[in-house]
């Protein structure tokens, strides 16, 4: 059975002040009915991907309220696996399409987080990690734990880390919804202030509002993406439950899933969104998806492989690190980017990479072209 | 921290105190969150404990590098709440 991309929509990305979690859900729903030219009682059912609507915004039951956007009231359901909540989404919306329950289905995303003080989303966001034996800790740090281990056995340097941050913030000018058009330089980022050692401030993502929202349907279409394969992986929740700090095992097994689904292997992938919630973890990622051997990310990016007129070009909307990310959406948002691209037939093969928390959830999924 | 969560984790204290272990990575926390904001810059470090794995924050400053030796003590973990309890809890200090 094909699964279609026949729609889709990215909000802006930013601190979005007049616009609520509704109004992000609302636009990025009528956004993608607009793109796929259907109404929306075409649409049968919705899965909606939100990390902490409930903490920040004191909103639960948010498949009642993206229900209610609909005139028909579809069955809806919410999922959530923090940052990776939107992959998650997905993978819902795919399994409720190959069991034949649906045809058409939409999948929506959002996140409003610039409502709260810092200190408070940094407590909220932090609810992502083991939070009965990982006291203490934030999510850069999680992350900084990574960066030590990579820097201390593979040789990794400060001016690789930043030299992700160059490279997104430069693809980020073209994403006319990404939260920052702002070229950066190496200076730039380690000028910044420490976050935790040895991740600066400008090595994390932003905050940030935002939704996006795909359709997918399993109909005859012509000329729309398709998604030729998917993978989930799990892991510990917390670090110490983890075999090692070399790898993230969830996005590897994610990743071989995806991969023999498709029938493709990671030479074979031309454009990726990958899951840059820090620097580190777009380094983590390209070498967990096969796209350079475990050791080399760094000089890979130094060496200019993973932008245009490399080898594989990472993060074309600028990932999260420049286009943002909206907790919830970012999964979503991958799909609904790359999707955008394929339409256009810039590119045959993408791959989008979600992570959740410090990467004890993972979910990769493989687009094909239109040709 | 939630009085009742505090209870639980006090049961732990027994397990971890005087343990020994090497750390395996460690970074130094310049932006905590609120509730330990006051003890922000301190060291988080993914310890190796021989036959199992745990992740502690560091006492005081003390920096944490790969391959210190490290033990587990009782310290205060943060800035007391309304509740007017001092949550105590498990640290890791550098053998010297």
């Amino acid at each position: 059975m094909k699964i279609s991309i026949l729609g889709s929509s990215i909000t802006d990305f930013g601190e979005l002040w007049d616009k609520s979690l509704e109004d992000l859900f609302a636009s990025a729903i009528d956004g993608a009915l607009q793109h796929a030219h259907l109404d929306s009682k075409d649409i049968e059912a919705v899965f909606v991907a939100n990390m902490a609507a409930g903490s920040l915004n004191h909103q639960r039951q948010l498949n009642a309220l993206v229900a209610q956007h609909f005139p028909h009231y579809p069955p809806a359901m919410r999922l959530e696996a923090a940052c990776a909540s939107g992959g998650v989404a997905m993978l819902a919306a795919e399994y409720a399409l190959l069991a034949g329950q649906f045809k058409t289905v939409l999948v929506v995303g959002a996140e409003k987080m610039t409502d709260v003080s810092s200190p408070e989303l940094t407590n909220i966001l932090s609810s992502a990690a083991y939070s009965a034996t990982e006291q203490g800790s934030t999510f850069p740090t999680l992350y900084a734990l990574f960066a030590q281990h990579h820097m201390h056995k593979y040789g990794t340097t400060r001016r690789q880390l930043s030299s992700v941050v160059v490279k997104n913030h430069l693809h980020a000018l073209d994403n006319p919804h990404a939260q920052f058009h702002k070229k950066l330089t190496i200076e730039q980022v380690e000028a910044s202030a420490v976050v935790a050692t040895p991740l600066h401030l400008l090595d994390c993502s932003p905050i940030t509002d935002g939704a996006a929202a795909v359709i997918l349907t399993t109909n005859a279409v012509s000329k729309k993406p398709t998604i030729l394969g998917w993978g989930q992986g799990q892991d510990s929740l917390d670090l110490a439950g983890r075999d090692s700090l070399d790898e993230l095992r969830a996005t590897r097994q994610a990743a071989e899933k995806a991969y023999t689904a498709a029938q493709l292997s990671a030479k074979d992938i031309q454009v990726a969104e990958v899951h840059d919630c820090f620097t580190i973890a777009e380094l983590f990622a390209i070498e967990d998806l096969g796209f350079v051997p475990k050791g080399q990310a760094g000089r890979a990016t130094e060496n200019s492989l993973t932008t245009y007129g490399g080898q594989v070009v990472v993060n074309p909307s600028g990932g999260l690190k420049a286009s943002g990310h909206p907790t919830g959406a970012t999964g979503v948002k991958q799909v609904a980017y790359l999707a955008q691209l394929l339409e256009k037939q810039q590119y045959q093969y993408g791959l989008t990479h979600n992570v959740g928390g410090s990467g004890a959830t993972a979910v990769v999924h493989i687009l094909g072209g239109t040709s | 921290m939630n009085p009742a969560q505090y209870w639980r984790s006090s049961k732990t204290w027994q397990k971890w105190l005087g343990k020994t272990g090497t750390v395996l990575s460690s970074s130094v926390v310049h932006v905590a969150s609120a509730e330990f904001a006051a003890c922000a810059p301190y060291s988080y470090a993914l310890i190796d404990f021989g036959n199992e794995k745990h992740e502690f924050m560091g006492v005081d400053q003390e920096i944490l590098a790969a391959g210190d030796q490290v033990q587990c003590v009782f310290r205060k973990m943060e800035t007391p709440q309304l509740e007017a309890l001092i949550p105590y809890g498990m640290k890791v200090q550098k053998i010297s």
